[in-house]
């Protein structure tokens, strides 16, 4: 599959191609139709995140962030070239004009790639910015643009633009390195095995070689420093046989294995599989083990690989941030769209959204924005969940009109699409087909700068990165039709 | 730019991030009077940093109940703003936590 990436549109490039904005209608009715499922992103949408964010691409490998050697090398502006530690020839789909961060802990430089070869995997970039100084020969290789987003288990099926809020991966060592992991027994670990490949397509994962039959077995470390009543979500990619539990037990405050919240995943021995958990800690637990592997063992010798280990606040699991010796932060993912560029019609339009709610995203009492506007707190469609329910919303600043249900759209699982017409005052929307509903809304009547796309504004006007509510996914199309669709016509273009 | 701050308390932190115009406050949709950063800024708060302990609970490394924060500026700051930043000497050889 991997040679054949050629074929596949290539993410994160931007062109003339993909500009299928404009002004006039599109035959559909629509004045803006951008369909991110290409994997090219209009040029008039601007996207910003500042620093390196992993994706999964076409082929179901994990891309984005990449470790990376080179001589001593100095932090500094102008040309500067690493090689990225993946096997020679591995595309690792950097391309020049992309956004680049080279980093070795708080050190960076960053600037556009002037040059890529997969065969040698030499990347240089013309770094314009820098932080801290000093020479290394150790990086980390961060991809700071858009996230085309594809699934890893239907390979090549497109998922959209990727857009999520920052998040910090509070777990050193992402892949199991002993130097960190040192927790645990009855087991032999292998850093960066050769066995196979990890979920990114390289040999990084750790193997872990149990003992005993019948005996206890662990691998784990210990984090601190964690909010006592607060709620995290682990994540990590296994592979193994049976026996696995996934575990958090608590070091202080109430002592002892704490339940999750909720849970996905069911890992096999044939393949990788995330695994994600929400806790909620004890009232003054601080400090956790978080389990890598725990398992009666049932045959001796029993093999497990694990990678990318994540441990974030908050109640789903978003895209993997590698670390090293630091915690590791992605920043925010931003994108907009002139409102003037999409001919909006202030006395009445329609909008039209595809969306993706992932797996791994456990979306619980979380609220994301599919579509937004920087102004007053005005929103298209927002998606609230809690309380067992998922509410799908259209509305301002004091006034909303919902749908809600227990899973009734499914959409923690699958692809979605929503509709509604909006004028100043009153409101209509439908989600996947579904019967429209329809209500009285207010401060609608202010035209916006801006359409957001994956996350609401702050406060208004939107000034950049004062953003909330973001989706946690990824979008797979939008459209505007600058005249108010009837509910039927609504429950049609909604229709999966 | 990274940069990597420290100050006694986060109202600390967030007097001197806006003052230097690189946070402002912004009321939620429910009303709620937060710090956000300003265009071209991402604020990440750390917060105390704690012990490294061993595998016994015994420390290894001691924490700092100082409230830590790193900020990236995607813009060019003033001098005085880069004056006005809380920074400290010597900067860990490893960091607790850095940017993507």
């Amino acid at each position: 599959m991997r040679s054949l990436l050629g074929r596949f549109h290539r993410p994160m490039s931007r062109g003339a191609m993909g500009d299928m904005l404009t002004m006039n209608s599109l035959g559909d009715g629509s004045t803006l139709s951008l369909d991110f499922t290409t994997g090219v992103l209009d040029s008039r949408l601007t996207f910003s995140r500042a620093g390196g964010g992993t994706y999964v691409g076409t082929d179901g490998y994990i891309y984005g962030v990449d470790n990376a050697t080179s001589a001593s090398l100095a932090i500094g502006t102008g040309s500067k070239s690493v090689t990225i530690t993946a096997t020679a020839s591995v595309d690792r789909r950097f391309q020049v004009g992309q956004n680049v961060y080279f980093s070795n802990g708080a050190n960076n430089m960053s600037g556009l790639v002037t040059a890529y070869d997969s065969s040698t995997q030499v990347i240089t970039i013309n770094a314009t910015a820098t932080t801290g100084s000093g020479s290394f020969t150790s990086w980390f290789v961060g991809n700071a643009s858009p996230r085309f987003d594809y699934s890893p288990t239907n390979i090549g099926e497109p998922r959209g633009l990727l857009i999520e809020g920052s998040a910090s991966n509070l777990v050193t060592q992402s892949n199991g390195a002993t130097s960190v992991w040192g927790i645990g027994g009855n087991r032999t670990p292998t850093n960066n095995t050769t066995d196979l490949l990890s979920p990114d397509g390289t040999n990084n994962a750790t193997k872990l070689v149990c003992g005993t039959a019948t005996n206890y077995a662990s691998y784990a470390t210990t984090i601190t420093g964690l909010t006592g009543g607060g709620t995290y979500t682990v994540s990590y990619w296994i592979r193994g046989p049976v026996g696995h539990t996934p575990r958090l037990y608590a070091l202080n405050g109430t002592i002892g294995d704490v339940t999750p919240t909720a849970t996905t995943g069911t890992y096999n021995n044939t393949g990788w599989t995330r695994l994600t958990q929400t806790y909620t800690l004890p009232a003054t637990t601080t400090q956790v083990y978080v389990y890598f592997m725990s398992v009666s063992i049932v045959v001796t010798g029993d093999t497990f690989y694990v990678y990318g280990f994540q441990l974030e606040t908050g109640s789903g699991a978003s895209s993997l941030i590698p670390t090293g010796a630091s915690q590791v932060t992605r920043n925010a993912d931003i994108c907009y769209i002139p409102i003037s560029a999409i001919g909006f019609n202030t006395s009445g339009g329609t909008f039209f959204a595809s969306f993706y709610r992932g797996e791994a995203n456990l979306d619980l009492n979380q609220e994301g924005s599919v579509l937004n506007t920087d102004y007053a707190d005005t929103r298209w469609l927002s998606i609230k969940s809690g309380y067992g329910q998922t509410t799908f919303g259209l509305g301002a600043w004091n006034a909303s009109i919902n749908k809600t249900g227990a899973g009734v759209f499914g959409l923690n699982t699958a692809a979605g699409s929503y509709a509604s017409w909006v004028t100043s005052t009153t409101g209509i929307f439908t989600v996947n087909g579904a019967t429209a509903v329809s209500g009285t809304l207010s401060n609608l009547g202010i035209t916006p700068n801006n359409l957001m796309i994956g996350s609401a504004s702050q406060s208004s006007p939107y000034n950049g990165v004062s953003l909330r509510d973001f989706l946690n996914n990824s979008i797979k199309s939008i459209k505007y039709f600058p005249t108010a669709k009837s509910a039927a016509e609504l429950q049609t273009l909604t229709t999966p | 730019m990274d940069y990597m701050l420290r100050t006694p308390t986060e109202s600390a932190m967030e007097d001197i991030l806006i003052a230097a115009g690189l946070a402002q406050e912004a009321t939620d949709h429910e009303g709620e009077v937060m710090v956000v950063p300003t265009e071209g800024i991402s604020i990440d708060h750390i917060g105390a940093i704690p012990p490294t302990v061993d595998i016994d609970g015994n420390i290894l490394k001691p924490g700092d109940p100082r409230w830590h924060t790193n900020i990236r500026a995607m813009i060019e700051l003033t001098p005085e703003q880069v004056t006005a930043l809380p920074t400290f000497t010597p900067e860990p050889t490893i960091p607790y936590r850095v940017f993507a």
